[in-house]
């Protein structure tokens, strides 16, 4: 018998369920009768299963909207746009710190000394990284490059973008809520008609 | 005309060994050159760089410019340490072919002439276009290989390898139009009659090529999936890096709240969490270890209130007794389950799965875990009770190759009643 317990206590205590921080729950609610069962389960408490970036990640919606959740909502859709300038600064630094071709995507290790080692390097990428540090929403009042990354790291383990297999390990996975972070990007720039481009700039055309 | 041919041949083969050894004896300074482009004259004397130069290993391009590795060498130092970035790939099967037709040809006619000795020599070199032909396409699969598997790691930046994918797949589309070049329907005309020619180019390389292609074609699919995957990283770079420098220009954007349209869009519409009622979970082993930490923590920061001195010994052997004393519980609960489950099927008419069982009855044990003990169980009733309970495995092969049996579930029969 499959126990999906474990599953609905995870959403409902508001996590973003993705294959790296719980690839089994994740494989199990690709099943969509078992979202239709847990949906069932769900509703006298007015949530929902919902998922983003392409099934990357799954989270619980309200289901109904009363005054009490669009409080909520406001309120978190006011933290995510304070905390999106932040967020996209951290995946640019980290990219050109650690020399990646791309922007960090889910299953990425990113370690910790190699990012320390390539900011104390660079005085430029050091200057970003402690005004990325002085961010509220890092709030880092550290002198030092470690530390002002450990905290980084610290928070965004908080808030679910980062996972630390072995907490006396300074290597850290990417989760999938960084692909919910992109999507939220790109409503934002579709909604709001933003001149931001994704596609390289094509030759000129003969 | 033979002995002639033979001594021709045998001044080949010295010529050929006192060349090779020249490459072992300067290794070092032409891995240099293969390295930087250019040889460092200055590290050899003269006599060693005229040497290389009539040995046709090297050459200058323009008087007054550098040595250079001649391009086969340089080719042959990239085919041996693998090396993609330098590594080229022939696609030019017409002239090889034509090769082949060639040689057949003057087979042929040295047999009409009954020059068996001739006709020997032919076979050999038509032999060694075959394999020739063959190889190439195997290093140029093996060479595409390991560009995929190592997702082109050997460029540097994104944009390079995008450039090399795309270079790859231009290569597959011509070894593939190569290949098509191989007409089988010509090599059984030009084979006609002839054991080993029909061998070779009938049997050994439709065989072969033919093997070749499925392999091109697979790979081509990959390259594609990669290259869908090398965009995606592109524009997602691209997203992020844009967006971030126009927010950082236009720091007043006000968004519009799309918590107050009628229906919030699923991105933005996060519950808010809702905590279980706290309780110990005795069935995650981790949950238990933490808790048996914070407890053990706990005891002796009471002591060393209560000065009472413990050995970290003693309070590791209280921990691992109540760890103890779970996991008994455990496998008494499990005991107790199994033996329910021979009660039931020994009082029923069907013969019954222990994995259906343990869905049926809504038992939390792991599949795997519940089989074991059902066995095990089952080894330890008497023999005659065994015997009234016949019990059946499901067992299949972990693969064609590997004979391991894997064992499924397991059905226990009732006895028969007689009514």
């Amino acid at each position: 018998m499959m126990t999906y317990g474990p599953i609905i206590e995870t959403l409902l205590a508001g996590e973003f369920i993705c294959a790296q921080r719980f690839p089994e729950y994740h494989q199990q609610l690709q099943d969509e009768t078992l979202q239709n069962q847990i949906n069932d389960y769900l509703r006298p408490l007015n949530r929902t299963v919902s998922q983003a970036a392409d099934g990357g990640v799954f989270f619980l919606s309200y289901q109904q909207l009363d005054k009490q959740g669009r409080d909520h909502l406001r309120q978190q859709f006011t933290q995510t746009l304070t905390t999106l300038m932040p967020l996209l600064e951290w995946l640019t630094l980290t990219q050109e710190a650690l020399g990646h071709d791309s922007t960090l995507v889910p299953g990425d290790t990113v370690k910790l000394p190699e990012w320390v080692m390539a900011c104390e390097d660079n005085p430029s990428l050091k200057q970003r990284l402690a005004n990325l540090a002085r961010d509220r929403f890092f709030n880092s009042q550290a002198e030092t490059v470690d530390a002002q990354i450990k905290q980084i790291a610290k928070r965004l383990v908080e808030h679910g973008y980062l996972m630390q297999p072995h907490g006396d390990r300074p290597y850290f996975i990417v989760t999938g809520k960084v692909d919910y972070l992109i999507d939220v990007i790109r409503f934002i720039r579709d909604e709001e008609n933003l001149p931001v481009d994704e596609k390289p700039e094509q030759e000129a055309l003969l | 005309m033979a002995g002639e041919q033979l001594n021709v041949s045998d001044q080949r083969l010295q010529q050929g060994e006192k060349r090779l050894n020249l490459i072992g004896r300067h290794a070092a300074i032409l891995m240099q050159a293969y390295q930087t482009g250019v040889l460092d004259e200055l590290s050899v004397n003269e006599g060693v760089l005229r040497n290389l130069l009539h040995a046709r290993i090297i050459y200058q391009p323009e008087s007054g410019q550098g040595y250079r590795l001649r391009a086969p060498v340089a080719q042959l130092i990239a085919n041996l340490v693998v090396d993609e970035r330098r590594r080229s790939i022939q696609a030019d099967v017409a002239d090889k072919l034509e090769a082949i037709r060639g040689q057949v040809d003057a087979f042929r006619k040295a047999q009409q002439r009954s020059d068996i000795y001739l006709a020997e020599l032919k076979l050999q070199v038509i032999e060694e276009r075959v394999h020739d032909l063959v190889a190439e396409f195997d290093e140029a699969i093996h060479s595409l290989w390991n560009r995929l598997n190592t997702d082109f790691g050997f460029a540097a930046h994104l944009d390079e390898k995008m450039a090399e994918n795309q270079r790859a797949q231009n290569q597959i589309e011509r070894l593939l139009e190569g290949l098509s070049m191989i007409d089988y329907d010509e090599c059984i005309a030009l084979a006609d009659g002839h054991v080993k020619l029909r061998h070779l180019l009938v049997v050994q390389l439709q065989r072969r090529t033919s093997l070749q292609r499925a392999s091109m074609l697979e790979i081509q699919h990959r390259m594609i999936e990669l290259m869908s995957r090398f965009r995606e990283q592109q524009s997602r770079s691209l997203l992020v890096g844009n967006m971030a420098q126009f927010l950082r220009q236009h720091p007043e954007l006000k968004v519009s709240d799309y918590t107050e349209q009628s229906q919030v869009p699923t991105l933005f519409n996060q519950a808010r969490a809702i905590r279980a009622a706290a309780h110990a979970d005795v069935q995650s082993s981790g949950g238990q270890r933490e808790t048996l930490a914070a407890l053990h923590d706990a005891l002796q920061q009471t002591r060393h209130l209560r000065n009472e001195k413990a050995t970290l010994r003693e309070s590791a052997q209280a921990v691992e007794q109540f760890g103890d004393a779970i996991l008994e519980t455990q496998q008494r609960q499990l005991k107790h389950d199994v033996d329910q489950f021979f009660i039931d099927v020994a009082q029923s008419q069907q013969p019954q799965s222990a994995l259906d069982y343990l869905i049926k009855h809504e038992l939390q044990w792991h599949g795997e875990i519940w089989l074991f003990q059902v066995l095990s169980e089952y080894q330890t009733l008497a023999r005659n009770v065994q015997a009234q309970l016949p019990l059946q495995r499901q067992e299949r092969p972990v693969s064609t190759t590997n004979n391991v049996q894997i064992i499924e579930d397991l059905v226990v029969t009732p006895p028969k009643r007689v009514a």
